[in-house]
């Protein structure tokens, strides 16, 4: 098959492509197969450094273009990536392991929508006027931030990317971006697209390893703030540097959210949902719904079913058209994955299906597994606290709405979750009793613009995918007038 | 890496890299060093100090050393 991406790629700093400074390189492979993908640069402190540099340099003229032309740029971004979409889906696909039919339909088009919903966003946005007195005005302005460092994660590298340049661009301020050395592709062949648009230093792309290049970054004393997404202890790491700098930081966790299911549901589409939940993505998605609570008087039927549906999804090579479910996003992920089904059965689940890797028909030099359910799961063990990242639901049965909100809390995370019922009114009392940023009703997995997305307790500070964000990219100016010119007659 | 130089100074990445049994090890021990394919940023007493471990952290080095190489 030929490879839609360069065999090599090297640093984005300042508009120009650069090697590392100590030559460095690091491979990323397809996760399907072990083959070689592509080399990209390793780098080091002084690229970093470099990279803020460049940065600090654009942003004296990047923060005065005026919203219209900044939104203007943001939708020629859009418009590039709609262009680019079958490369950029398929550069996905080989380098993160996931479906194609995901990436065509999920991963590109939310990510050009996200340039797109943003370019409106700006154009709305205004301050604010006050008179305080009769001769006293109070002004309030929205002014950016400067220089942002930005860390995203390796399982939706694309839309991640999205959610990250987009609102810094809106905001006004300019970043330096790392994407998951496991899965930098996506991101580097977007660079090659925003040079088409943005003067250079605007968007820096740095890759290399979290504890390296990672560090780098956390260390560096030039950023006005950071942005995160991945787990939580990393987010744990990020938010101390932030703190040390007295800088903010916005994070996006992990989770183990509660996909909560009443004799009412809509059943059909709720087992299609528990599949959403867990399976979309291979499992590996922060606000997967891997907790699956279902209650007392549906749950013999609801796992018998579930199960059969499990057993019908086609694991296959990402890139075939009819694959549901592709591989995990390397062989340590696969072994924690197995490893934590071996918890669980050993703490007294019952594996219903799967829990196994796949090796037929060609997957033999993946990371390949099944969809796998572990039934007969109470709350406190330790796949149902712990985040396992991959396409394992643990199912625990209860009686009351008051119950299943308990144990829904009853969980360090508070990402996302879903209730599915018919009755709005215990529709919206589970939804608002559980203590996460986002439930879905009657729906799983949904991530579009325009409704904020983000964690409460350890999944995270701020919120996403909503105009929101853009208080965390830019800071609150006052601009207080006294209107007299008399004394005030204290001195 | 020879696992004689596992030290608490030795990067986490680096251990899992050379001896990615180590990430086992230490779930036995009920800590994550491996979380969603990223492993901790930082040496291993740095992880282990953000872990809240208690213990003696050279003789769970001791014990390390002997279980990657078994």
């Amino acid at each position: 098959m030929q490879k839609p991406m360069d065999d090599r790629y090297k640093l984005y700093i300042d508009g120009q492509w650069v090697d590392a400074s100590t030559g460095k390189t690091t491979s990323t492979y397809n996760p399907a197969n072990g083959e070689l993908l592509a080399t990209c640069a390793d780098a080091s402190k002084e690229d970093v450094d470099k990279a803020v540099k460049a940065a600090w340099k654009a942003w004296d003229s990047w923060k005065k273009v005026s919203p219209q032309d900044r939104s203007a740029m943001l939708l020629k971004i859009a418009d590039l990536i709609d262009a680019n979409a079958e490369k950029l889906a398929m550069v996905e696909t080989m380098d993160n392991g996931k479906p194609i039919r995901e990436t065509m339909a999920v991963d590109v088009p939310l990510a050009s929508d996200h340039f797109r919903y943003f370019a409106g966003a700006i154009r709305t946005e205004e301050g604010q006027a006050v008179m305080i007195d009769d001769s006293t005005m109070s002004i309030i302005l929205r002014e950016p931030l400067g220089v942002v460092g930005q860390i995203i994660p390796w399982n939706f590298p694309f839309l991640m990317a999205a959610w990250k340049i987009a609102p810094v661009l809106a905001a006004g301020d300019c970043t330096v971006i790392k994407p998951s050395s496991t899965t930098p592709l996506s991101l580097l062949e977007l660079a090659k697209l925003l040079d088409q648009v943005l003067p250079p230093g605007v968007v820096n792309v740095i890759t290399g390893k979290g504890s390296g290049a990672g560090n780098y970054m956390l260390e560096h004393t030039g950023f006005r703030k950071l942005a995160f997404t991945g787990s939580t202890g990393i987010g744990y790491q990020v938010a101390e540097a932030a703190a040390q700098k007295l800088i903010p930081a916005t994070l996006e966790l992990g989770g183990k959210s509660a996909n909560i299911y009443f004799p009412d549901c809509p059943w059909e589409k709720a087992i299609e949902g528990l599949q959403i939940g867990i399976l979309f993505n291979q499992g590996q998605v922060c606000c997967a719904g891997s907790r699956v609570f279902v209650h007392e008087d549906i749950y013999d039927r609801f796992v018998e079913e579930a199960v059969a549906a499990f057993n019908k999804v086609k694991v296959g090579l990402p890139w075939e058209k009819d694959t549901m479910m592709g591989t995990q996003v390397d062989e340590k992920q696969l072994k924690d994955i197995l490893n934590y089904v071996e918890i669980g059965v050993n703490e007294g689940a019952t594996l219903a299906c799967g829990g196994v890797r796949v090796v037929e028909n060609g997957l033999d030099k993946g990371a390949f597994m099944r969809p796998t359910l572990l039934t007969n799961v109470t709350n406190n063990m330790r796949v149902a606290q712990e985040e396992i990242f991959g396409p394992v639901a643990v199912v625990i049965k209860f009686k009351t709405e008051e119950e299943v909100i308990a144990m829904a809390n009853d969980s360090e995370f508070g990402l996302g979750g879903a209730v599915w019922t018919k009755d709005i009114n215990r529709a919206l009392r589970v939804a608002r009793g559980v203590e996460t940023g986002r439930m879905w009703v009657n729906n799983y997995n949904n991530l579009p613009a325009h409704a904020p997305f983000g964690g409460y307790k350890n999944s995270g500070i701020g919120r996403e995918t909503h105009k929101v964000i853009l208080e965390h990219y830019t800071q609150m100016k006052n601009i207080f007038i006294s209107m007299t010119e008399t004394k005030v007659g204290l001195y | 890496m020879d696992h004689t130089d596992i030290t608490a100074q030795t990067s986490v990445a680096e251990l899992l890299e050379q001896y990615p049994q180590a990430n086992e090890f230490f779930l036995e021990k009920g800590f994550r060093c491996l979380r969603c394919g990223e492993p901790f940023w930082g040496s291993i007493e740095k992880f282990l100090k953000s872990s809240r471990f208690t213990g003696d952290i050279n003789a769970l080095l001791d014990e390390l050393r002997v279980y990657v190489v078994e």
